[in-house]
């Protein structure tokens, strides 16, 4: 029998506390989103799973995994693991921070005299509302 | 009165109160705001005074975009 070893690296990296709100079809949506962004960003291969995308480029293959707290990149090629990591938060700083707008959005819908909103060129939303 | 809430790509939460007269009530106005949402969103919601503010450059560069389209209205 022949047995071989499989080296990896791996990382935590803390979500924004909003995630813990992300809900089975938000997770079934990152799973989608987050293998489309690797393959644009990387021309990476990639298998998805309800809460695990693993991305396969020439330079070999690692997995991306998460829960409400955190998410874990593992490496199998060292030379991908800072790329993937690189990813990792730029995808979920992205996911995080769209989900918190649209949370904020319906809270001041429901609680506020709500006037409007506009997204500015840089990205933000702004709510227009009265205290 | 009438405020803007500016919620910028880098997840961060800013009060913008227009044209506040009375400083002390826009300021409670604001931070009543702010705890309710942290409340009900279920996020920890740290208040901080403006000048412990740290946020980074795209933060920063967020924020003054939209209080400049805010003061242009």
């Amino acid at each position: 029998m022949t047995c071989t070893a499989l080296s990896f690296q791996t990382a935590t990296l803390p979500l924004p506390s909003v995630m813990s709100l992300v809900s089975q079809a938000d997770h079934d949506q990152i799973a989608q989103a987050l293998a489309e962004y690797a393959h644009q960003a990387l021309g990476a291969t990639t298998t998805k799973y309800p809460d695990r995308v693993f991305v396969t480029t020439s330079a070999g293959t690692a997995s991306i995994s998460w829960d409400a707290q955190n998410v874990y990149v593992r490496s199998y090629a060292p030379a991908l693991a800072d790329q993937i990591r690189s990813l990792a938060v730029q995808f979920f700083t992205a996911q995080a921070a769209a989900l918190l707008q649209q949370k904020v959005a319906a809270w001041a819908v429901a609680n506020t005299a709500f006037a409007g909103y506009e997204v500015t060129g840089a990205g933000a939303l702004v709510l227009k509302v009265s205290l | 009165m009438n405020a803007r809430i500016i919620v910028t790509t880098t997840g961060q939460v800013t009060i913008l109160v227009d044209e506040a007269v009375d400083y002390a009530a826009a300021a409670r106005a604001s931070q009543a705001i702010m705890e309710a949402l942290g409340q009900a969103l279920n996020v920890e919601i740290v208040i901080a005074p403006p000048e412990q503010h740290r946020h980074g450059p795209e933060y920063e560069h967020q924020l003054a975009h939209a209080t400049a389209q805010a003061h242009s209205h």
